[in-house]
């Protein structure tokens, strides 16, 4: 750990960092970014390459004191993702632990900026927490799974701020179910997925200048154009964006269905588009990739504890999760009789017969 | 590898360490399967790097949340140590394919009951070794691999490093018999 001269020099680290964390990002966010950046492209790759611009170099190297790019670039984007792109940088733990306070799963600043922000814009109340609270009980503790025999350091919190924790992993679930799985904002990003890969006809550029110049702004543009000229690539995908003719939910993933058979949403599905066409039917589905809620807890006694042993709110959070068949609005009826003739019969499992 | 064959030797690794007296908990399984790999070649493919208590891949993470999100595995907290993983009934038909398949489930088998028995911190520190192996040689000496390890992990005591990478050496002699 840095001594105490060096600690405001890390403080800055962390502040640059929290600015540029995304400062890759892609016009809408994550909509499109799994199928229209080139293989081995995210946003942290873009962040990445951003971060270390000449433009953005000159910038922290010229301030005084002079910043460390690469620490702002290690900071701001963490081990999971760096390690994709630029598997030699390696980590020190006291850079292990700056960075969570980023990107962590746990109290990642990332988390709790967009659960407010992404709340007070969608007008939802699930989202808030008492993130003061939160921060104020952060500490640095021993973190172990077992028998305390382990005492690498890692972010966790005084178990006054427990509470605290649980509202925002409770946030964090009730944000991903109402808002972020919202079947109409699927279909949307869909809908704008669509429209991107025609109106681009390839792929989002990587070159930085080619990259700053495409905004939210250039795509909406495109999308009204689009929208008003049956000639322009992508017409019609931002019809359905602009004339709010979204594709409907047809089915969702059900426990009583999965009983029966565990692929019954794909064979659902297959069965859609072997009698709609493919035009005409989209999934969409979503497994957790957070990791678990365990952190360390320092109670009033001063030992340390698992905050799954503490806590049972946090053991009890379900994962959230969807998985969706989407329909044309044209064929929706047509397609919910299919479905109510036909869904047990389809995911009925075949039995075999002895021969 | 498929998704279903990561998913197989996991359910397998799992059901393994609780044979061998395992607490099971993620640290538990995360370090088997790194050993499982580095030692014995398994073919499981997560991509570990350098994280928390040594090395730690994000995929095996991510890939045991989808298992816990699909009810294959569920958590026990275990006052007043951290949680363990459990399997649910389905997770023993998941895992039959490596159970019968004698080369793969020799190796995990190996591992699981060298390691079954060990806790995070003795995890943290043999995995850390064959980390340090892996990148830096095992042509360096005994010391230099120690200093290598405590200035990865400070807070390993110098002597824990070397106990750990004697350990290493020893079950890489016997892993090359397993792998056979």
């Amino acid at each position: 750990m840095p001594g105490a001269h060096q600690l405001g020099y890390w403080r800055r680290v962390v502040r640059l960092a929290a600015l540029c964390h995304d400062i890759g990002h892609l016009p809408f966010s994550h909509a499109a970014e799994h199928e229209l950046l080139p293989e081995g492209w995210n946003h942290e790759r873009l962040s990445f390459a951003l971060i270390n611009s000449d433009e953005m170099r000159a910038i922290f190297l010229n301030s005084v004191p002079p910043i460390n790019p690469d620490h702002v670039a290690k900071i701001a984007i963490g081990q999971k993702k760096l390690s994709e792109f630029a598997p030699d940088v390696s980590f020190s733990v006291w850079e292990t632990l700056l960075s969570e306070i980023i990107v962590g799963d746990a109290f990642g600043v990332d988390r709790i900026d967009y659960l407010l922000r992404d709340a007070y814009h969608a007008g939802v109340v699930y989202g808030r927490f008492d993130h003061h609270r939160l921060l104020q009980t952060l500490r640095i503790l021993p973190l172990s799974d077992q028998e305390g025999d382990s005492i690498e350091p890692w972010l966790g919190i005084e178990s006054g701020g427990l509470e605290a924790a649980e509202a925002m992993s409770l946030a964090r679930y009730f944000m991903y179910k109402q808002v972020y799985f919202h079947r109409v904002r699927r279909a949307y990003d869909i809908h704008l997925k669509d429209f991107l890969k025609d109106w681009l006809a390839g792929k989002f550029p990587t070159d930085i200048q080619e990259h700053l110049k495409l905004t939210d702004n250039e795509v909406m543009a495109a999308l009204l154009s689009a929208a008003r000229d049956a000639s322009q690539k992508g017409h019609i995908h931002a019809r359905r964006f602009v004339d709010r003719q979204h594709f409907k939910m047809l089915y969702e993933r059900t426990p009583s269905d999965q009983k029966v058979n565990r692929a019954a949403t794909d064979l659902l599905f297959d069965e859609l588009v072997r009698e709609f066409g493919a035009d005409c039917i989209r999934r969409d589905s979503y497994t957790p990739r957070a990791a678990s809620l365990g952190f360390p807890v320092l109670r009033a006694d001063n030992r340390i504890e698992s905050s799954i042993n503490l806590s049972e709110t946090l053991q009890k959070i379900p994962s959230a999760t969807f998985d969706l068949i989407l329909c044309d609005r044209t064929i929706l009826t047509r397609a919910t009789s299919f479905l109510k003739a036909n869904r047990e019969k389809i995911i009925t499992p075949v039995k075999e017969v002895a021969s | 590898m498929s998704a279903l064959n990561q998913t197989s030797i996991v359910l397998y690794v799992m059901k393994a360490l609780k044979a061998n007296g395992s607490w099971c908990g993620e640290t538990h399984v995360q370090k088997t399967l790194f050993l499982c790999q580095e030692l014995l070649g398994v073919p499981s493919h997560f991509k570990f790097i350098l994280y928390k208590h040594g090395p730690y891949s994000f995929q095996l993470s991510e890939h045991l949340q989808g298992l816990i999100a699909d009810e294959f595995v569920y958590v026990r907290s275990r006052p007043p140590y951290g949680p363990s993983l459990e399997l649910s009934d389905d997770a023993a038909v998941f895992a039959r394919p490596v159970a019968v398949d004698g080369h793969l489930s020799r190796r995990l088998d190996f591992i699981a009951g060298k390691v079954g028995r060990k806790g995070v911190g003795e995890l943290e520190r043999l995995a850390t070794a064959v980390y340090v192996n892996e990148k830096h040689g095992v042509h360096l000496s005994l010391e230099q691999r120690a200093g290598l390890l405590t200035s990865i992990k400070p807070h390993v005591a110098a002597d824990a490093a070397r106990a750990a990478f004697l350990e290493v050496d020893s079950l890489q002699r016997e892993s090359q018999k397993v792998a056979a």
